[in-house]
């Protein structure tokens, strides 16, 4: 909760830097901006009666409204942006069936958040020249820092068009993991070996990205396994199929597939290709090592190494 | 000043006191050996004491069509159910209906290899001698027979080489088919796992045992409890305002909204289940005097946070309807973590609890007290799509 004497040191300092700010003014006061400085009122406790804020609410001036309106919006968009984001999470942790489509959501919010917010301000800058003067200059330093307009106008193509989303498995500039965050400059993804690698939106644009999953939480998933050119495929196809079928990591619901290849390059020998769908993609590495493990215990033991294996 | 998220996850997502963990412990000291005979948790064995399975589209009138069809097309029954709905009473409702011979191959025994099978199928088929699953299916019969199978996940064990076994079964079923009409029952959750796994459904024709209704699980509950008064107790739940309104009752309206309330709390957490709204009313019962029943509404434990490991384990449970230590330690034999630990929590937080012995091996099942919960829970967390 505000107390009110934090309020009125704050309000007099603003006051104080606005001081020589309405000799600068031009515009008229605007209805935003009064229903604005209504909704302070409501929000701070005990104001309804302040003269500080009334006397702003009929006489403005531009650049207080910037002073006020800029961080209170900006700063306000940005918290309930982070209280949306721990909310999602939450739910997403909870509910690990619907994780995907919970994490998919946030990117959109956000940006909707942003967009009502940026609206708001531009309402009350663009009634004169000097909110002209001031988009001005934004689009100017937006031009000199041409990558980063480029980077923005690209995470935003990307919230869009999506895709690939929060919680979805990419391959992007030769890193894989799990998409952690789309932001507005650089998308953020987990790699397998817990890294974050941070890659600029306009690099994702502009390249080849493959998705792993398409925002389901289960993907597919491959273990290859490499058997002597000779070995018993019928025995070596029934222990690779149950190795897959008895692991705790399948997703149940999606086919299996055991494809047998020959494979004549440097070495003659015979690939076991097991192409299943994993429960969930957090756990694919687990899935394809469990499935590797026991199908190598299994041939080990019933012989299909033959000779290469005592 | 509390940070307003730690309010929002004290409000929204708080943790269970340590108390409202556990399922609570039914009062068995407090209640005849007489009473509680009558809300054992064994089968019904009168056909007649059987509830809800009667009817066009009940389970006895589908059983009679499935052996009228298998006379012509020679396709065995599958019947699925949830672990706890009255399958083995079903099958014993169903006996009278069937012609001779027939043999009911009772879940008494576990058969973990080919002999086993051999030694609980020579009986089942009235053969003396045979001396493998072929030699078996040759032989010949004078009449047809229908035979039941009861608890086809007991062949299974999920590991490299452990289908193996059923299928053999399966294979058995299909060389005597013809002359033996098979009934084999499945626990609802092995079957979503073998008909993905092995298309177990291929091999049959398949009925689900379906819950029974509300007003049905509250006549089996009454049926059992008749001769005895019940007595409803204000639970300790119960709001002020509620607690004031029972207060403004006379005594016959108070036990009779009591009772309402007490039922529907019994009905809900049943959910079609006679197990579970045995073990409720059992809880529930606070003791018996000059034959009444005194009964509270106990609290209903929700399901702990679980680590990923425990819940593969407690899938592996759902998916054998039960298994023993070292079956455990053989499913996840060449994981990291310890299966035999992993049980063993989930045996301290009465998730599981264990079987009768069976051939003289500990195992241990998911405790009815938690079936509905847990299922939900792995529905969630492994995303299954289990019914």
């Amino acid at each position: 909760m505000i107390r009110k004497p934090l309020y009125r040191r704050l309000a007099g300092a603003t006051a104080l830097l606005a001081l020589p700010v309405p000799l600068l003014a031009q515009g008229e006061r605007s209805d935003s901006w009064a229903d604005f400085i209504e909704g302070l009122k409501n929000l701070i406790p005990g104001s309804m009666e302040d003269a500080f804020l009334d006397s702003l609410k009929d006489n403005p001036g531009l650049l207080v409204e910037v002073l006020f309106a800029l961080p209170v919006v900006l700063g306000g968009t940005y918290l309930l942006t982070q209280l949306i984001k721990w909310l999602i999470t939450q739910a997403a942790n909870r509910s690990n069936r619907h994780r995907v489509q919970w994490l998919r959501a946030y990117p959109i919010v956000r940006l909707v958040a942003w967009a009502i917010a940026i609206g708001f301000l531009l309402q009350l800058l663009l009634r004169d020249h000097w909110g002209i003067f001031i988009l001005g200059l934004v689009i100017v330093v937006a031009v000199v820092s041409k990558d980063g307009l480029r980077d923005l106008l690209s995470g935003l193509w990307l919230t869009v068009e999506r895709p690939f989303s929060v919680g979805d498995r990419i391959t992007a500039s030769g890193y894989y993991g799990e998409v952690k965050d789309i932001g507005l400059r650089a998308t953020t993804v987990n790699t397998l070996d817990d890294s974050m690698v941070s890659i600029p939106n306009s690099f994702i644009l502009n390249n080849a990205i493959a998705n792993a999953n398409a925002g389901h939480n289960y993907c597919m998933v491959v273990t290859e396994l490499w058997l002597p050119i000779d070995a018993d495929l019928r025995r070596a196809r029934r222990i690779a199929y149950e190795a897959v079928i008895s692991s705790p990591y399948l997703n149940l619901d999606q086919p299996v597939k055991v494809l047998v290849f020959d494979h004549f390059r440097e070495q003659l020998a015979t690939v076991i290709k097991v192409k299943a769908y994993v429960l969930d993609t957090q756990y694919e590495k687990l899935f394809q090592s469990d499935v590797a493990e026991a199908a190598k215990q299994a041939f080990r033991r019933e012989g299909v190494y033959g000779s290469l294996v005592d | 000043m509390k940070n307003p998220l730690e309010w929002i996850r004290e409000r929204f997502y708080a943790e269970p006191d340590e108390e409202e963990l556990f399922p609570p412990a039914p009062n068995l000291e407090h209640l005849p050996e007489p009473y509680l005979v009558r809300f054992g948790l064994h089968p019904v064995q009168e056909p007649a004491q059987v509830i809800g399975r009667d009817g066009e589209d009940g389970e006895l009138k589908a059983i009679e069509k499935a052996l009228s069809q298998w006379k012509s097309r020679h396709r065995p029954l599958l019947l699925a159910a949830e672990q706890g709905v009255g399958a083995t009473s079903l099958l014993n409702a169903a006996l009278p209906l069937l012609p001779q011979p027939r043999f009911f191959l009772e879940d008494k025994e576990r058969i973990t290899s080919r002999e086993e099978l051999l030694r609980a199928l020579l009986p089942a088929l009235g053969v003396e001698g045979a001396e493998s699953l072929d030699g078996l299916a040759a032989v010949a019969f004078e009449s047809p027979r229908v035979v039941i199978f009861e608890s086809l996940e007991r062949l299974l064990l999920r590991r490299i080489g452990g289908y193996d076994l059923l299928r053999d079964f399966l294979h058995f079923i299909n060389a005597t088919r013809e002359k033996i009409f098979w009934i084999a029952t499945i626990n609802d959750y092995s079957l979503y796992f073998l008909d993905r796994a092995m298309n177990l459904g291929e091999n049959f024709q398949t009925r689900t045992v379906s819950p029974l209704s509300d007003s049905q699980i509250r006549a089996a509950i009454e049926e059992r409890n008749e001769g005895f008064e019940t007595r409803f107790l204000k639970s300790d739940g119960f709001s002020q305002r509620r607690k004031r309104q029972l207060a403004k009752m006379d005594a016959a309206a108070r036990q009779e909204s009591l009772g309402e309330h007490f039922f529907e709390q019994l009905l809900k957490f049943a959910g079609g289940n006679i197990s579970r709204a045995i073990v409720f009313w059992l809880a529930a019962a606070q003791g018996v005097m000059e034959h009444k029943v005194y009964l509270k509404a106990p609290h209903v434990p929700e399901p702990q946070e679980s680590r990923l490991e425990e819940l593969l384990v407690l899938e592996a449970v759902f998916q054998h309807t039960s298994l023993s230590f070292d079956e455990v330690e053989e499913v996840f034999h060449y994981s990291s973590h310890n299966g035999r630990a992993l049980l063993d929590n989930l045996l301290s937080r009465g998730w599981l609890y264990p079987r009768k012995l069976r051939s003289g091996v500990q195992e241990y099942q998911i405790n009815y007290w938690y079936l509905h919960e847990l299922k939900k829970l792995l529905k969630n967390k492994l995303n299954r799509n289990i019914p």
